[in-house]
């Protein structure tokens, strides 16, 4: 019961990015096209759930002096990891995603986790926290990307949709303050929803 | 050199064109003052990390550069984020010995600072740069600058318009991180116009 | 159990423990994936090198011919020499050292249907950042023409400079002819739209990044002049001497040592 309520409430109630505001910085630029959002959302989500994990498994043998360091390490290694195999097997999507892939150490919602999760519970709540907060994550960047290439290039995955029905793109959808925008509007729009949430 | 400070200030604005540093743009921006230290601290850590990371791209990281067929590129990120976050623990400990008074106004951005994408995100688009835009320490630092005043720029002028906001009748759900999101689109759209000068 | 973990010996034990570990780990990831990463950027050079000759299905490997510029003469690279071969390449994947070359310049050479085709790489500088690419030409009626171009960017503006690396762009490239009568360089992208054999509409709000193409093929292309010179004159004796061009398009090669 406590799991699965562990596991759904970073899904939409208490949703990283729109709820916390955490961990928006590396990653909305890459939601101009559905496909290295998704990757992205992959990586972080498997970065989050295994940051978590060792850091659970190591939380009792952690020096307190240099806990912040010692995640970092942890954190940096996971994402090196994750970047190694993407320019080895995944390399177009690589391209696209740059620098961003590093930046995942420096996303809030890792780091957040990681203290204020994984270090005092046990570790497979800790993974599935992290996994859970992984999905909520990818959940925002999917459907901001989902608008931005829908309306920005009339395609979805790179196939035609719109295109088809004479649409004409609209290229301000790809600037970066489009995504900067969807996001205010789907805060919103949750917010609307849960009342509680709402600022007085 | 001029070109390049203008354009990490203005057109590719660490907030506005890559989104770097939001969380605490968002959560800091709330009045003025604060904004200010911020991002004094940003603009501060991100000139000294900014070369110190191109030092270290140039001559341990790049290939061949410690020993030849050696290529230590994989290990970029790891120590990228290990200066920046020594360096802010050096600074803060630094500024606490040496000026408490200074300490207590920035003392508690700094442990923010360590995980600020924007800090990071410098030091890896330099190390993009190099070879073209950034060709020696000078240039590191001029970019570390920039990109540092850019990014207080924006969360000033952000704090300055979310105090005068908090008297207009916001919608209730986009109060807040909402209409925060989108004034930052919108004055993003406005930076726009910075594109395409040359100097 | 009473081990003092805030002790210092305890923090550094733990942090050179620690290191040995993530080192260790990262270092054998990289060096296993290494190979795969690396032919990775190799297999999308030869692929650009192919879409450029509008041969995107064929096999780089078993068609192309690989070169060297050396003084305005072409010397062919040994596809059987590894280290010749990766000369090459490290070559065109560092666009700084390929930008400043001027001499001893990569050059492929891909022969269909009785015509030659080279394809010569291309760097340059758009609004934010480098723009690169290959481009393919071959003499038609005794005039260098382009067949085929691709480009890419690092961080053009999406929408309008990046469109540059859109097919409908790099079409419109096809057929055009590099000199015009005078023996200026003559392909540019035009703000206002194409007037003539040489021009190519530029792109709307994308004037700074045509600008970047304009001065990337020219200076680019520029560097191959004195090869390509001969090279169209070697074409057209050999067009005018015997009615039969294609068979006699193997003289090329010898004719232009006589130069």
């Amino acid at each position: 019961m406590k799991l699965s309520k562990n596991f759904t409430n970073p899904l939409a109630a208490n949703n990283p990015v729109i709820v916390q505001i955490l961990g928006i910085c590396s990653a909305l630029a890459v939601t101009v096209k559905l496909e290295p959002a998704c990757v992205m959302g992959l990586s972080v989500i498997f970065v989050t759930a295994f940051s978590n994990l060792v850091m659970s498994l190591l939380r009792n043998g952690v020096p307190s002096r240099i806990r912040i360091i010692v995640q970092l390490v942890v954190i940096a290694t996971l994402v090196i990891v994750v970047d190694q195999f993407l320019r080895a097997y995944m390399y177009d999507v690589s391209k696209q995603l740059s620098v961003y892939v590093g930046l995942i150490i420096t996303n809030c919602i890792v780091m957040g986790r990681v203290e204020a999760f994984a270090l005092g519970n046990k570790p497979w709540d800790a993974f599935v926290d992290g996994v859970a907060n992984g999905i909520g994550y990818a959940l925002i960047l999917i459907i901001v990307a989902f608008f931005r290439e829908l309306f920005g290039s009339g395609t979805l995955f790179g196939f035609d949709v719109l295109a088809r029905f004479g649409y004409v793109n609209n290229s301000l959808m790809l600037f970066p303050p489009m995504a900067l925008i969807i996001v205010g509007v789907i805060i919103w729009i949750h917010r609307s929803i849960n009342k509680d949430l709402q600022e007085k | 050199m001029l070109n390049l400070f203008i354009n990490s200030m203005l057109i590719e604005n660490m907030v506005f064109a890559f989104f770097f540093g939001m969380c605490s743009y968002i959560a800091v921006s709330k009045s003025v003052k604060t904004a200010l230290g911020l991002g004094a601290a940003v603009t501060f850590v991100m000139v000294m990390t900014v070369p110190l990371n191109y030092l270290l791209n140039q001559y341990v990281l790049a290939p061949n550069a410690l020993a030849e067929g050696v290529d230590l590129g994989f290990l970029s990120f790891i120590l990228f984020i290990a200066v920046i976050a020594a360096f802010v623990q050096l600074v803060e400990m630094i500024v606490e010995k040496f000026s408490p008074s200074l300490y207590n106004q920035l003392g508690i951005f700094l442990p923010l600072i360590a995980v600020n994408c924007a800090i990071m995100g410098g030091s890896l688009f330099m190390q993009q740069m190099v070879g073209t835009e950034i060709n020696n320490v000078g240039d590191s630092i001029v970019y570390g600058l920039g990109s540092g005043i850019g990014w207080w720029l924006a969360i000033v002028m952000m704090a300055a318009i979310r105090e005068k906001i908090e008297y207009s009748h916001v919608p209730a759900a986009l109060k807040g991180p909402g209409i925060a999101f989108i004034i930052t689109g919108l004055m993003g759209i406005a930076f726009m116009i910075f594109s395409g000068i040359q100097l | 159990m009473a081990i003092n973990k805030n002790s210092n010996v305890y923090i550094i034990t733990y942090t050179v423990v620690m290191v040995v570990i993530v080192g260790a780990l990262l270092a054998t990831l990289a060096t296993w994936l290494k190979p795969k990463q690396d032919a990775n950027v190799l297999n999308e050079q030869k692929v650009s090198i192919m879409k450029a000759f509008g041969e995107a299905d064929a096999s780089f490997d078993e068609v192309v011919t690989m070169g060297r510029i050396v003084e305005g003469e072409f010397v062919e690279v040994d596809k059987s020499d590894a280290a010749a071969v990766q000369g090459v390449f490290d070559l065109l994947g560092n666009r700084k050292a390929l930008g400043e070359a001027t001499d001893n310049l990569p050059i492929f050479k891909f022969e269909k249907d009785g015509v030659e085709k080279y394809v010569l790489p291309l760097v340059g500088k758009g609004l934010w950042g480098d723009i690169w690419g290959y481009v393919s030409l071959y003499v038609a009626d005794a005039k260098l023409t382009i067949s085929g171009i691709v480009m890419d960017h690092a961080g053009e503006t999406p929408g309008l400079g990046a469109e540059i690396a859109t097919p409908h762009v790099q079409g419109a490239f096809a057929g055009k002819v590099l000199f015009n009568e005078a023996g200026e360089f003559a392909v540019r992208m035009q703000k206002g739209g194409a007037q003539n054999e040489h021009q190519v509409d530029a792109i709307t709000g994308g004037t700074k990044t045509c600008d970047g193409v304009n001065a990337m093929l020219e200076s680019s292309i520029g560097k191959y002049e004195s090869f390509l010179n001969t090279l169209t004159e070697a074409v057209a004796e050999a067009t005018t001497a015997v009615e039969q061009p294609v068979e006699e398009n193997n003289n090329v090669e010898p004719e232009n040592k006589e130069e």
